[in-house]
């Protein structure tokens, strides 16, 4: 059984309807990554997911689970997170703050220890403990929120144009922690990116997503190999 | 209780209108409509109105008058039980973490709404002990409905002072204005009998010139 899967799933913002029927598989482990143009509705399906749009219908199966209809709390509490466009930090609160509340919906023991686990992955972080975290960089936010998500220990990391507006080094960096992630914890992450190139490098399976429909899906290498995805994502 | 009721069945829904300033006015509506029922209920021709017993003990205490001495302490007892819940507890995390982003809040498994309900019904509970407190010290210890009147306008111009969504900004704000007014009719005769122009000039003057107030956050909007 997949760990996630979409089955025809629409929904939209009030009365404009973005997705129109999303059908889409991520298996237990692996990186998946949906490409696509700006308004084909990449955000929309991972809001989709978290039940954050006004009507969502279809079937959302998180583990066998469907979760179409939850609300986003309880949605966070069943193992997805979700790091948001624009990265979603709590401001005005401290990086230790921040992470504190990324584990605030599991149970104590173990938080400390997270904690001091995530610090040594992310130094600059342990650096800034006491800062308010909107007062750092992009980058460092980036990473703040994906320490964030880790927190709460998920099952699956969702995650939305991790590379919105860092400079390319950064981005790469962002990538590389992903995908040490992903090897070390054998974290499933489903991730939107308009970075093809490098979001494929760490994906096993992608989709290309146009106008609110799976138009494409296959693994990394067929993607990165199929003519139309190379014209239009990769540029050459 | 009734603060978290009060969010749940009338601020949520004018919430979602989307301006805060439908929030103020439906406040401002159930205070005169509240006010206005108690008068109804308790104020009866011929009645003598309910008296408050005084809270507070009336011989002074090192020479200072013992209800201005159990008002400080009450005042330091609240802020100091409110910045432990707030800084110390998972809960005040929680809340704080809605007021900051609700958004995020939602992501890492909070309910925004539940947690609303708590800040409103956290509110009401001070409220309803400075209106106790304000009614046992009030002159002639006599319930009344104008009762709160002024001390909402005073109260209002201590927030704006000290910046709406600051705590320290409130109990410094609520300070100042305190002495300010002590001090004026102290001082400047030519106000006598309006006193209440101390506190609406102070709220004029800070919107003017910093409408954050002093400890107020700036908000900037990143495009």
């Amino acid at each position: 059984m997949s760990l996630l899967e979409l089955r025809g799933v629409t929904g939209g913002y009030g009365p404009v309807s973005v997705l129109r029927g999303i059908d889409l598989v991520v298996e237990e482990g692996e990186v998946a990554v949906i490409l696509g143009a700006n308004g084909a509705g990449k955000t929309t399906t991972l809001r989709a997911i978290c039940g954050m749009l006004d009507d969502t219908a279809g079937e959302v199966l998180f583990d066998g689970r469907d979760l179409c209809g939850a609300s986003t709390p309880e949605i966070a509490r069943a193992g997805i997170a979700h790091v948001p466009q624009g990265r979603g930090t709590f401001g005005d609160l401290t990086v230790d703050e921040n992470l504190r509340l990324g584990a605030i919906s599991r149970p104590d023991p173990g938080t400390e220890a997270d904690l001091a686990r995530w610090y040594e992955a992310f130094p600059r972080l342990a650096e800034r403990k006491d800062q308010a975290a909107g007062s750092m960089s992009g980058g460092e936010q980036q990473m703040l929120a994906i320490a964030r998500a880790m927190m709460g220990r998920p099952r699956l990391l969702l995650l939305d144009e991790p590379s919105l507006g860092l400079a390319p080094l950064i981005t790469r960096d962002v990538f590389e922690r992903l995908g040490e992630i992903n090897r070390e914890e054998g974290l499933t992450m489903l991730v939107v990116e308009q970075n093809a190139g490098l979001a494929l490098e760490i994906a096993a399976r992608g989709y290309v997503l146009e106008t609110g429909q799976i138009v494409i899906g296959g693994t990394a290498e067929e993607l990165a190999l199929d003519d139309d995805v190379r014209k239009a994502y990769l540029g050459f | 209780m009734a603060g978290a009721l009060i969010e749940r069945l009338l601020i949520r829904p004018v919430m979602r209108t989307g301006n805060q300033l439908n929030v103020v006015i439906v406040t401002l509506g159930m205070f005169l409509g509240i006010n206005a029922l108690a008068a109804l209920l308790f104020i009866k021709p011929g009645l003598e109105t309910p008296k408050m017993p005084g809270l507070f003990p009336t011989d002074e205490i090192l020479g200072i008058e013992g209800k201005t001495l159990g008002l400080a302490l009450l005042l330091a007892l609240q802020c100091l039980v409110l910045w432990a819940l707030l800084q110390r507890t998972k809960v005040g995390l929680a809340l704080r973490g809605v007021a900051s982003n609700p958004d995020s809040a939602a992501l890492v498994g909070i309910h925004p709404g539940r947690m609303l309900m708590l800040g409103w019904g956290l509110a009401a509970a001070l409220g309803a002990i400075a209106g106790t407190a304000t009614a046992s010290t009030a002159a002639n210890g006599a319930f009344d409905t104008s009762l709160m009147q002024q001390v909402l306008v005073y109260a209002f111009a201590a927030a704006a002072l000290g910046g709406f969504d600051s705590l320290l900004g409130a109990v410094v704000g609520g300070l100042i204005v305190g002495i300010a007014n002590s001090l004026t009719i102290q001082y400047v005769d030519a106000l006598a009998g309006i006193e209440l122009v101390l506190p609406f000039g102070l709220i004029l003057a800070v919107l003017l010139v910093r409408p954050n107030g002093l400890f107020g956050r700036t908000i900037v909007e990143r495009v």
